[in-house]
C-alpha cells in the first residue's frame, strides 16, 4: 500500500499547457475522486499518475518512491479504462492473467490468483469466455479483476461507470465502495459525475481548468465551498446565488427583505449563496417573497421554483403536503448559519 | 413495355459484360486440351477433351519446378513483406514522432517508382551479392512492391485500433514486440490476411526482375517460364502448351481470389482511397 | 533531478519507433534508394552491363550532347520520343476507357439483380489473372491466321480478310491497349463500386420522387458524389500504365509500332548490355513520372481546395 504525492506537476500538449502544476498528496488506503467539468485534465492528471502520460514538469511519488521516470508497468498502479479495454481476441481467463504472465509468475501461482480473483467478483463461470460474449456490467468486473489481480499499491479509475445503464451503475458504485473496505489500496478515481463523487470519496479533489479548486471530504466541499466555483458545481439543484447588497448591520435581498449579518462585511455588491434545502416557506414575513412559477414533483420532495423580482429567482426544496401552485405567493425562511458570502472575485468571505 | 425492354436490355447488357470478362480464359481453357493438329481450327465449343499439353508441359520441361519457385518466392516474400511491414506500421501508426508523414510519403513515393529505374542498380547489387540466378534475388528485390502498399495497409488498419486497450496492454507491462504480437497481431488478422494475398499475387505475378535476374530454367518462376515456352520445331504451334500452363497457374490463383473476394476488394479500396 | 531528464519515457518510446522502422528503411533502402541512385550514376558513363568497372565519366552524353554540330544522345534518338508517345497513348487511352467501362460495371455491379453475385465474382477473373497470361491470351485469341477473333469479325462479315492484330503496325498499340483495358477494368470498377456504396440512399429516393431521369441523376448526382474515388482511379491507373511493361513486352517484344518507355529501357539495358543509355532511359523515365506525380498531386490538392470553397 502506498501514498501518492503529486508536486508541482504541469503537463503540456504541444504549446498548451492543461495541467497548471499540481500539488497533492493522497494518504495511504484512501479513496480520492478527482471531480470538475469535463476537459478540465481529470484524465490527464490520472494518465500522469498511471505514467501513460509523462509530466512536462514536476513530481510524482508513490509509496515514497519518485515515479515520473518509472515505466508505467514498474509503478505498482493498475487503471480500470472507460472502455473497459479488454483484450477482444482472449477469454477472460487470460485477460485476467495477461499481466501476471508478463511478469513470469509461475503457473501454479497463477492459476490460483486468477480463480481467486474471479471468484471475488463472481466471474468464476465466464473465465473461457471472449469479452463480447459479455454484458457490459460483466464486462466491467472482468476490468476490475483484472486491476486487482496484480495487486498493486494504488487503483486508477477513468469514469469506470459511464458506459453502464443507470441501475448497474449504482449496483456497481456500491460494489467498489466495498472493495475498497476490503482491499484497504489506495484508490483514485476520476468522474464527472457528482453522485459518484460525493458518495465514493474520502477526499474529492475539484478540478477545473487544470488546477485543483478545493480538497476536502465531500460534506466539506459541499457546505464550506472555496469559491463560487465550487458552490456552483457541486449540488442538485444548483445553488441559488443571489445578488445582494451589503449595508449596516446586514445584508440587502432582492425584493426588500433582509438578513441580519453580524461580522465585518465589505460594502457595497456580494453574492449570497443559498441551497434549496436551506430555505423553508414560512407564514410570517420571510427573507424572500414571490411568486410560484414552477413546480417539479420529485415523489418525496418537490422543487418550487420562486420569482423574486430584480429578474432574479430562487429554487427551493418543499417537504409537506400538498405542494403549492403555480401563481401561488410564498415566502420563504433562510438559514442564516447555512447562508454562504462570496466576495465580487467569487471568494467565499 | 418499356419496363419489359429496358429489363431485357440490362440481361442483354450484363450478358455481353460476362462474356467480355470470362470468355479469353474460356478460350484458352479450351484451347489447353486441344491435341495434336485440332490447334489449327477454331472451335467456339469443347470438341475434345484431351490433356496431353498438360502432360507435356511437366514433361518436356521443369514446368514443375517452376511452379515450386513461384511458390517458394511467394511464401518468403509474404511472410517477410508482413514481418517488416507490421512493425513499421506499429510505429507509424501507433507512435507520434516527427517526420511520420515525411516517412509515410516517401514510402508512397517508392510505389511509383518505374521498375526500370532500378533495374540496372539491382542487377549490379544482385551480382554483388552473389544472388543472380538465384530466388533469393527475386524475393529480395520484389520488396520494392510489396513493402510500400503492405505498410500503408496495415498503418491505416493499425490506427484505428482503439488507444486504451494498447494502454491497457502497457500497464499490463508489455514491451513494444508483446505489444506487436500478442496484441496488435491477433486483431490485425483479417488485414494481414488481406495483405499478406495481395502480397502474394504480385509476386506470384512479377515478370521483369525473374526475366532479368534469372538465367536457368530451373530456377525460373511461373510468368518467365510461360512467356518463353517456344514449339519443339518452328512448325509446331506451341499455344496448347502455353495454355495448359496458364491455366495451371491460374486456376488456384483465381481460385483464392473468389474465396477471399471481400477481404481483398476491401485492402484494394482501402489502400487506393486512404492512399 | 527531475527537471534534467523529463522526457526519457517519450524518449524511449521515439527511439523504439525508429528501432522497429530500422530494419523496413534498411531494405527499403537497398532495394529502392540505392538502386535508384546507382541508376543515376551509370546514365552518366559509358558502362555497360557485362563489364562493369571500365566504365567512364561521360556527363550527360547519353542524354544530349552536340558533337561536330549534330546532336546525339537519348533525346536526339527519335526512337526515344517515340516510346514517349506510344506510352502516353497507351496511358491516356486505356485509362479513359477503363474509367468509363469501369465506371458503367461499377453501375451494373451496384444494382440489383438476379445475377449480381456472378457478375462481382467474374469482375475478379481477369485482375486475378496473371499479366503474363492475359498477354499469352489474347496474343493466341489475337492470332492472324488461327485467332478466334479474326474468326469471329469474318464470320460476321466486318472484316474481309484477316487482320495481323499483332504485327500491323497501324493495329498493334491498340490491341495491346485493348488488352490492358480488359485486364485492368475489373480494378477501377471496383474502386468506383466502394464509392457508390458509400453514397447516401437519400439523393436517390428523392430524385426518385421527383421523377429525374436516370440518366440526369447519373451525371448530376452520382457523378460529382464519386468524383473524388474518380480522380483517385485515374491518377492511381495514369501513373501505373506509364511504367507498363509485362503486356507489350510478352505480346509484341520490343517492336517499334509497341515501344514504350520501359521496354525501350530494358532493350538498351539488357538486350544491347549499354548500361549508360539504358541508365539514362530509366532515369528519364523516371523524371517523366515523378513530374506526372507532382502535377497529379497539384490537381488533386487544387480539387480539394476548390470543394472545400
Ligand atoms: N493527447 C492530447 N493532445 C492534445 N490535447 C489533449 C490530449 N489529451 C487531452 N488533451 C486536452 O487536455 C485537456 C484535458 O483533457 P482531459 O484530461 O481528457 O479532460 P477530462 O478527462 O477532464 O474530460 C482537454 O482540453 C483536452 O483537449
Ligand atoms: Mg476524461
Amino acid at each position: 500500500m502506498a501514498e501518492v504525492r503529486l508536486v508541482g506537476l504541469r503537463k503540456s500538449f504541444g504549446r498548451t499547457e492543461v495541467i497548471h502544476g499540481i500539488d497533492l498528496r493522497v494518504e495511504d488506503g484512501e479513496f480520492v475522486v478527482f471531480v470538475g467539468p469535463s476537459g478540465c485534465g481529470k484524465s490527464t492528471l490520472l494518465r500522469l499518475i498511471s505514467g501513460l502520460e509523462e509530466a512536462t514538469s514536476g513530481e510524482i511519488w508513490i509509496g515514497g518512491r519518485e515515479v515520473s521516470q518509472v515505466p508505467p508497468a514498474k509503478r505498482g498502479v493498475s487503471m480500470v479504462f472507460q472502455s473497459y479495454a479488454l483484450y477482444p481476441h482472449m477469454n477472460v481467463y487470460r485477460n485476467i492473467a495477461f499481466g501476471l504472465s508478463l511478469a513470469g509468475a509461475s503457473r501454479a501461482d497463477l492459476d490460483a490468483r486468477v480463480r481467486a480473483v474471479a471468484e471475488k467478483l463472481q466471474i468464476a463461470e465466464l473465465l473461457e469466455r471472449r469479452p463480447r460474449e459479455l454484458s457490459g456490467g460483466q464486462r466491467q468486473r472482468v476490468a476490475i479483476a483484472r486491476a486487482i489481480v496484480r495487486e498493486p499499491q494504488v487503483f486508477l479509475f477513468d469514469e469506470p461507470l459511464s458506459n453502464l445503464d443507470a441501475g448497474l451503475r449504482a449496483d456497481t458504485r456500491v460494489e467498489i465502495a466495498r472493495m475498497h473496505d476490503e482491499l484497504r489500496a489506495t484508490m483514485i478515481y476520476v468522474t464527472h459525475d457528482q453522485v459518484e463523487a460525493m458518495t465514493l470519496a474520502d477526499r474529492m479533489v475539484l478540478l477545473n481548468d487544470g488546477r485543483v479548486e478545493q480538497v476536502g471530504p465531500p460534506a466539506e466541499l459541499y457546505r464550506q465551498p472555496r469559491n463560487l466555483f465550487v458552490a456552483g458545481f457541486l449540488g442538485s439543484p444548483r445553488m441559488n446565488l443571489l445578488e445582494v447588497q451589503s449595508g449596516e448591520g446586514g445584508l440587502l435581498l432582492p425584493g426588500g427583505g433582509s438578513i441580519a449579518h453580524s461580522g465585518e462585511l465589505p460594502r457595497g455588491q456580494l453574492t449570497l449563496g443559498l441551497r434549496s434545502e436551506d430555505l423553508h416557506p414560512t407564514s410570517g414575513e420571510g427573507v424572500l417573497r414571490g411568486e410560484v412559477t414552477l413546480v417539479e414533483e420529485l415523489g418525496e420532495t418537490r422543487l418550487v421554483h420562486l420569482r423574486i423580482g430584480d429578474g432574479q429567482s430562487v429554487i427551493f426544496r418543499h417537504r409537506e403536503l400538498p405542494g403549492p401552485r403555480p401563481g401561488d405567493r410564498i415566502a420563504l425562511d433562510a438559514d442564516p448559519e447555512r447562508a454562504l458570502l462570496f466576495d465580487g472575485n467569487g471568494e467565499r468571505l | 413495355m418499356m419496363a419489359l425492354a429496358r429489363a431485357l436490355a440490362f440481361r442483354l447488357l450484363v450478358a455481353v459484360l460476362l462474356v467480355y470478362l470470362l470468355f479469353p480464359f474460356y478460350y484458352a481453357v479450351l484451347t489447353s486440351m486441344k491435341g495434336g493438329s485440332a490447334i489449327f481450327s477454331v472451335d467456339y465449343w469443347p470438341r475434345q477433351i484431351d490433356f496431353s499439353n498438360y502432360a507435356r508441359i511437366f514433361s518436356e520441361q521443369p514446368f514443375a519446378l517452376n511452379i515450386l519457385n513461384s511458390v517458394l518466392v511467394a511464401f518468403a516474400v509474404v511472410a517477410l513483406s508482413l514481418l517488416l511491414g507490421l512493425t513499421a506500421a506499429f510505429s507509424l501508426g501507433r507512435i507520434r514522432f516527427r517526420g511520420r508523414s515525411a516517412l509515410l510519403f516517401a514510402v508512397l513515393a517508392v510505389s511509383m517508382f518505374p521498375q526500370v529505374a532500378v533495374l540496372s542498380g539491382m542487377f549490379e547489387l544482385v551480382r554483388a551479392f552473389g544472388l543472380f540466378n538465384s530466388l533469393l534475388s527475386l524475393v529480395f528485390s520484389y520488396m520494392i512492391f510489396t513493402l510500400p502498399f503492405t505498410i500503408w495497409v496495415l498503418t491505416s488498419f493499425m490506427r484505428e485500433l482503439p488507444r486504451e486497450i494498447e494502454e491497457a496492454a502497457i500497464m499490463d507491462g508489455a514491451g513494444p514486440w508483446t505489444l506487436i504480437v500478442r496484441i496488435f497481431l491477433p486483431l490485425l488478422w483479417p488485414a494481414m490476411v488481406t495483405t499478406g494475398l495481395l502480397a502474394f499475387i504480385v509476386a506470384w505475378n512479377e515478370f521483369l526482375f525473374a526475366l532479368t535476374f534469372i538465367l536457368s530454367n530451373e530456377q525460373r518462376t511461373v510468368p518467365v517460364a510461360i512467356a518463353l515456352i517456344t514449339g519443339g520445331s518452328e512448325f509446331e504451334l506451341p499455344w496448347g502448351g502455353i495454355m495448359a500452363a496458364s491455366v495451371t497457374v491460374t486456376l488456384p490463383l483465381i481460385a483464392l481470389v473468389l474465396v477471399f473476394q471481400r477481404r481483398l476488394v476491401a485492402g484494394l479500396t482501402a489502400g487506393a482511397v486512404k492512399g | 533531478m527531475a527537471a534534467a531528464a523529463h522526457d526519457s519515457l517519450t524518449r524511449a518510446r521515439v527511439r523504439t519507433a525508429w528501432l522497429f522502422l530500422a530494419p523496413m528503411l534498411f531494405v527499403l533502402a537497398i532495394v529502392a534508394l540505392w538502386p535508384l541512385a546507382r541508376t543515376l550514376l551509370l546514365s552518366l558513363t559509358d558502362a555497360s552491363l557485362g563489364a562493369a568497372g571500365t566504365a567512364r565519366f561521360v556527363g550527360f552524353e547519353n542524354y544530349l550532347v552536340k558533337d561536330d554540330g549534330a546532336w546525339y544522345g537519348l533525346l536526339a534518338d527519335p526512337l526515344w520520343w517515340l516510346a514517349l508517345r506510344n506510352t502516353l497513348t497507351f496511358a491516356f487511352v486505356s485509362v479513359a476507357a477503363e474509367v468509363v467501362l469501369g465506371t458503367l460495371i461499377a453501375l451494373i455491379l451496384n444494382a440489383r439483380f438476379r445475377f449480381r453475385g456472378l457478375m462481382r465474382a467474374a469482375v475478379l477473373v481477369p485482375w486475378a489473372i496473371p499479366t503474363v497470361v492475359s498477354a499469352k491470351m489474347w496474343a493466341w485469341m489475337l492470332h492472324d491466321q488461327f485467332g478466334i477473333v479474326n474468326d469471329l469479325l469474318l464470320r460476321l462479315g466486318l472484316i474481309g480478310a484477316p487482320l495481323a492484330w499483332l504485327a500491323d503496325a497501324d493495329l498493334a498499340l491498340w490491341s495491346v491497349i485493348a488488352v490492358d483495358v480488359w485486364k485492368t477494368t475489373p480494378f477501377v470498377a471496383l474502386l468506383v463500386l466502394a464509392a457508390l456504396q458509400m453514397l447516401p440512399e437519400d439523393c436517390y429516393e428523392a430524385a426518385r420522387v421527383d421523377g429525374i431521369h436516370p440518366a440526369k441523376v447519373f451525371f448530376f448526382v452520382t457523378l460529382p458524389l464519386i468524383r473524388p474515388a474518380l480522380i483517385v482511379a485515374v491518377i492511381f491507373r495514369f501513373l501505373d500504365a506509364m511504367r507498363v511493361f509485362d503486356l507489350v513486352y510478352v505480346m509484341t517484344g520490343n517492336a517499334d509500332a509497341t515501344l514504350t518507355l520501359s521496354v525501350h529501357a530494358r532493350q538498351m539495358l539488357v538486350d544491347f548490355q549499354d548500361a549508360g543509355s539504358g541508365s539514362a532511359a530509366s532515369v528519364l523515365l523516371f523524371v517523366v513520372i515523378a513530374l506526372l506525380s507532382v502535377l497529379c498531386l497539384l490537381a488533386m490538392r487544387g480539387e480539394v481546395l476548390g470543394r472545400r470553397q
